[in-house]
């Protein structure tokens, strides 16, 4: 769990490209990890402060997921998390309404769109 | 003679700097140094002075020569600029007009793919490859491999989309998680595995933006119609696992 | 859930403020969905006494009152219309520069028909206590010594309701002492000891009959049923405080004898139900329902009732569904005299599936669906026997038990040191052993090799994962240590396969000729669905949300017709549309296929849309998508040149202006060209549309080039260049002539291109077209002579003439 932690740090700090995320962990429960734990952000990520935004679901692999796969769960052990794409695009870009994700409307499309030129690299950053 | 040289020398840088145009400065040259030009016809008389003269004629004539030359070239120059100003001055465009923008400017990546390619590039620096699967999934990849009961409530029909059953009574779905990509490679790899496994999910939801609370916005969506009905589509679960023997 | 912060202190000793509590539950996984302080909002308003009430000398409908607002105070005068304000009431004053919450206004000085009121007297709806109200609040006259104290203090109000969002795992916190017990394990405070209850099991035996009548198959439905009748209870409304705290988290106070059980299910998670005694018929049963039954509930509408249902039953019929809800002819009233208390356990995924199909979400149901504590049926009819003694008075009988409690021990072998393995936190064994032993598990043996007896109101602790889990959250979570993930072996390499690289190249690519990406819906009408080649019934949601969206789609092309006209419908006419996605043409995985797909419409060129001043505004086409499929080949390691053109594509391109790019009989890379005038009709699409789809499955995959490049070579002699124009019958393919030409000498010849098309003119009337073409010879060794190009020329008028009929022009 604490490469699981660190993975999630690492992650959410690249992807708002912040230097520093504040994350809440707290106790949850899903039916395929154990123990899990839900992740919130502070909104300062995304430059409104003061808030918490819950932004994925998380946990060590269930050992009786393990043993479905035809593992040892005593002798193997993982970490599984679970983001929503939509969701991290709508808070790191601000985009308001997730139904217009789908719309194909050439307007919207165009004003939160990207450049074909806009790679994301580690190198360059991802958004600049 | 050489006085003769002397004037016919001046008569033809007048007639020079006096052709206004390309044709005229053409005509003198001509004229002067054309085969049966005034100078070239010097030239000719050559042969008939006595012997003394003719190197001192000769010379006399050749200065003449190089000099009406230079005259004509440098009065061409100052004619052809001027011909080519009047020329460029004609052919004037308007420089405001507008530009057609090209393909690039009008071709846009959807903000989902952009986002993809930015978690893929994040997670592949951690060393995540990405694996993918069917979007159509059986109850015992997308349930019950992951641990959910058949009496669990996301089994019901209200949050899974369901084909209909088939004769023996099973029956598809759309996932509702990218879950059984872990599964599925996990059944199929060794150990150890790191992969993110990012794609469509499908789960319908009794407030269709449940999920997507950007909290400032969420009055505005409220009052938007809910037409589609109840329903979270497309979006892209992303779901990793990391399995390593003790 | 819901309960107040005084709830949870009877029976959690702290002295935390709400937002630590708050916080703490949050990070244990009971989380909090919100906080509601009625200080918040009512704590301005305050006890008065309507001291003098005159009519208002302007105003028929107005009285002018004195008020007393505390003792002692002087007299102040406020102007009120309710008609139920009277001289010597207690009543709500609420002092200039209050924020009404009822009316959404903040008090402000101003003359009232030429009387300055010196504030407000309020009416319940005023003060959002309910929703309509008579006049303003008429306070019981013994609150007379609390005139001057805040409204909330004096009625009780001041408690804040907390709101915990449950995960299905936890029944034990469907009631409040569960969620005292959590926290008090995490170090918020004390468990309060259980309350000692009176003498609650009299000598009589209890007069009504309990019985199970299930077959072994179905016992688990109702495995334990229990009752007691309380005789001679006097109901009535239950005391103010439990009144005010079943107002508080939202409910409806009715009796006495229906409170307790209200208040028991929400206090200890053990619902109960009360009958009266004397409406029952016969023995009480439990059994499962038959279709022809039906009853009224307690929500007094109709249920029908099913054989998979668990049901309570009388000699006249079911009663009311087990677990989920009673029914109103047996229900206990103000008149009840004798009253029989329900107590039992109704399985959780019966109850779930009964509710679901009854359309009926309860309190009971909510409990009962995630498993009640099997250990609680006799407690809780107990408590619920002492309650009722208090509040109602009456004789109780013994207990009546039918069945037995479902309770199966559980041992879990537990080894300390997992708790480690798996989260990173390192824990001394006292701690492990104290967090346990706080949630009511019991252990013994070694730390090693412990085990750990599980309580019984938590059926969700199985293994030692699930110890792991409670040891963890309760220890917390931010004592996870952050370690970094060891790098992989080896050199990095390329996380994305073939393929999926592939995918992003045609993205990119796509959006660099002007297209803009689309993401559209996998689901599609199911007429769509046909017209494009699907309609399979196999892949036809059994559960649309709508009809618009009810079957898989076969291709990505009708997302992207309907989205051009949605776009139309907005003004905007010239449309370039891509998506890159998955699509089915049948239910198993490999039926799965990724294509790119893209649409243009209108003048939505490559150069670029709409009219410009440097040319005409002509409608995107054919060949614009072909120009698309080819550089998108290209860019995928394919050469279009290499591949097959045939005139196959499917039904919903333009039988004429449409193509199919293929690899041998069974590859298609791509279909293109223009879309088909029906399709369009059926879609009402205005046209042209120009479309294409990419088959990036089918691309063979790419050659594994070396890395270093092949040396560079170029010829030192010049290229020579001759235009040939052929006059060919109308149908012939300029690829034919293309393909003659550049056969005539394979070495020598480098490239033939098309530079002009003419069918106008006497050809058209001779059903001929003359196609004109300039062939590049590449000299390799040596500079051709005139009669060395003139062999190749005469060699490509022949070819030509032998594939295609055509003759060179003169």
């Amino acid at each position: 769990m604490g490469h699981l932690k660190w993975v999630l740090q690492e992650f959410c700090k690249a992807f708002f490209e912040v230097d520093e995320v504040k994350m809440r962990f707290r106790a949850s429960h899903f039916p395929f990890t154990e123990p899990s734990m839900e992740v919130d952000i502070g909104a300062e990520a995304i430059g409104k402060p003061g808030q918490w935004l819950e932004i994925l679901g998380c946990g060590m692999v269930h050992p009786n997921v393990i043993r479905n796969c035809g593992l040892d769960p005593e002798k193997y052990q993982g970490f599984a998390f679970g983001v929503g794409l939509d969701r991290l695009t709508m808070l790191k870009y601000g985009i308001p309404d997730l139904r217009a994700f789908f719309a194909g409307d050439l307007k919207w499309l165009r004003h939160y769109g990207f450049s074909m030129l806009d790679v994301p690299t580690m190198g360059g950053g991802l958004s600049s | 003679m050489s006085n003769d040289l002397t004037t016919l020398e001046s008569e033809l840088l007048a007639e020079i700097a006096g052709a206004g145009d390309l044709a005229a400065i053409e005509a003198v040259r001509v004229a002067s140094l054309g085969k049966k030009g005034r100078v070239s016809d010097l030239m000719s008389k050559l042969g008939a002075l006595p012997n003394e003269e003719k190197k001192a004629f000769g010379q006399a004539v050749n200065t003449l020569k190089a000099r009406v030359t230079e005259a004509l070239d440098a009065r061409k120059a100052v004619l052809e600029t001027a011909a080519l100003d009047a020329r460029l001055k004609t052919e004037r465009a308007d420089v405001t007009l507008p530009v057609r923008q090209g393909p690039q400017a009008e071709g846009r990546i959807h903000p989902v793919s952009q986002v993809l390619d930015e978690v893929i590039e994040i997670f592949a620096d951690m060393g995540f490859a990405v694996a993918e699967g069917p979007d159509i999934e059986t109850d015992e990849m997308n349930f019950d491999k992951l641990n959910i009961p058949a009496e669990h409530p996301a089994r019901q029909d209200h949050d899974t989309f369901y084909f209909s059953p088939k004769a023996d009574g099973s029956r598809l779905l759309l996932r509702t998680h990218t879950s059984p990509v872990q599964i599925r490679t996990m059944v199929s790899t060794k150990p150890p595995i790191r992969i993110i496994a990012p794609g469509r999910v499908y789960r319908m939801r009794q407030r269709p933006d449940a999920h997507a609370d950007v909290p400032s916005d969420r009055r505005s969506r409220d009052r938007r119609d809910h037409a589609h009905g109840a329903l979270e589509v497309g979006a892209a679960g992303i779901l990793q696992s990391l399995l390593r023997g003790r | 859930m819901k309960f107040t912060l005084a709830w949870l202190k009877d029976h959690l000793e702290t002295e935390k403020s709400v937002d630590e509590l708050a916080a703490k539950l949050n990070a244990i996984g009971l989380e909090v969905e919100g906080i509601d302080d009625p200080a918040k909002q009512l704590g301005a308003f305050t006890v008065a006494r309507v001291v003098e009430a005159k009519k208002h000398p302007n105003a028929d409908k107005l009285q002018v009152l004195q008020v007393e607002i505390a003792k002692g105070a002087p007299l102040m005068e406020v102007v009120c219309g309710a008609p139920n304000a009277k001289a010597g009431m207690l009543a709500v004053f609420a002092a200039l520069g209050t924020y009404i919450p009822g009316s959404k206004i903040t008090l402000e000085k101003k003359p009232v028909r030429g009387v300055v009121s010196n504030g407000m007297m309020c009416s319940a709806a005023e003060l959002e206590l309910s929703s309509e109200s008579d006049g303003i609040l008429d306070l019981p006259a013994e609150w007379a010594s609390k005139v001057g104290e805040r409204y909330i203090d004096a009625a009780g109000l001041n408690d804040p309701v907390i709101e915990v969002k449950l995960t299905p795992n936890r029944p034990d916190c469907t009631g409040v002492r569960g969620i005292a017990r959590d926290l008090a394990a995490a170090g918020m405070g004390k468990l309060k000891p259980e309350p000692k209850l009176g003498a609650v099991d009299g000598k009589s035996d209890c007069p009504v009959e309990i019985k199970l009548e299930f077959s072994a198959e179905t016992a688990s439905a109702c495995p334990v049923f229990m009752g007691r009748v309380v005789r001679n209870v006097k109901n009535g409304p239950s005391p103010a405080w439990m009144q005010n705290r079943l107002t508080a988290i939202g409910q409806r106070p009715i009796n006495a004898l229906v409170d307790v059980t209200n208040y028991i299910s929400i206090d200890r998670g053990r619902p109960l139900h009360v009958y009266d005694a004397d409406k029952l018929k016969g023995a009480i049963r439990a059994r499962l329902g038959n279709k022809i039954e039906k009853f009224v509930g307690l929500d007094g509408k109709d249920h029908s009732v099913d054989q998979t249902m668990c049901v309570i039953a009388d000699d006249s019929g079911p009663l009311g569904f087990g677990g989920i809800m009673g029914g109103e002819s047996t229900g206990s009233t103000e008149t009840t005299k004798n009253v029989f208390i329900e107590s039992a356990y109704f399985d959780p995924v019966r109850t779930a599936t009964t509710g679901r199909k009854a359309g009926l979400q309860t309190d009971a149901r909510y409990r009962f669906e995630r498993g009640v504590d099997p250990a609680s049926t006799r407690p809780g009819l107990d408590l619920a026997t002492d309650m009722i003694m208090k509040f109602c008075g009456g004789e109780p009988t013994k207990a009546k038990v039918a069945g037995k409690d479902p309770v199966t021990p559980r041992v879990i072998a537990f080894d300390f040191a997992r708790v480690e393995k798996l989260t990173g936190v390192k824990l001394t064994d006292s701690e492990t052993k104290s967090i346990l032993e706080a949630l009511g598990c019991t252990v013994d043996g070694k730390p090693n090799t412990a085990k750990v007896t599980i309580p019984s109101w938590r059926p969700d602790m199985h293994g030692s994962a699930d110890l792991v889990e409670e040891v963890l959250r309760i220890a917390g979570l931010d004592r996870i240590p952050s370690t970094p993930l060891p790098r992989m072996h080896g050199v990095t390499k390329a996380v994305l396969t073939d393929k999926q690289k592939r995918a992003r190249r045609t993205r990119r690519l796509l959006a660099a000729r002007g297209l803009t990406e689309a993401v559209t819906w996998s689901f599609i009408p199911k007429d769509q669905a046909t017209h494009f080649g699907g309609g399979d019934a196999a892949l036809d949601l059994a559960n649309p949300i709508s009809v618009e969206l009810s079957s898989m789609r076969p291709g990505l092309l009708a997302g992207l017709l309907t989205a051009v006209t949605r776009n139309r419908n907005r003004g905007a006419n010239d449309v370039g549309l891509f998506e890159l996605g998955q699509s089915y043409r049948g239910e198993a995985p490999a039926d799965q296929y990724i294509s790119a797909a893209g649409v243009r419409a209108g003048t939505a060129k490559i150069a670029g849309s709409g009219r410009h001043w440097e040319g005409k505004a002509d409608a995107a086409s054919m060949f614009d998508v072909k120009a698309d499929v080819f550089a998108a080949l290209s860019a995928l390691g394919v050469d279009p040149a290499k591949a097959q053109i045939t005139r196959d594509a499917p039904g919903w391109y333009h039988p004429g202006r449409s193509a199919t790019l293929r690899l041998g009989p069974k590859t298609i890379l791509a279909h293109f060209g223009d879309v088909h005038p029906a399709t369009l009709k059926a879609l009402d699409v205005e046209a042209p549309v120009a479309a294409f789809e990419i088959f990036l499955d089918a691309l063979p995959p790419e050659k594994k080039k070396s890395r270093t490049k092949t040396a560079f070579a170029v010829s030192d002699l010049l290229p020579v260049k001759r235009d040939l124009a052929f006059i060919v019958a109308k149908d012939v393919a300029a690829g034919d002539v293309i393909k003659a030409a550049s056969g005539a000498d394979k070495a020598l010849i480098q490239s033939v291109h098309v530079f002009d098309v003419f069918e106008g003119g006497s050809l058209a009337t001779e059903g001929r077209k003359s196609l004109a073409i300039e062939v590049t010879i590449q000299p390799a060794t040596e500079t051709l002579n005139d009669a060395g190009i003139e062999q190749i020329v005469q060699k490509i008028i022949a070819d030509v003439k032998k594939a295609t009929g055509g003759e060179i022009r003169g």
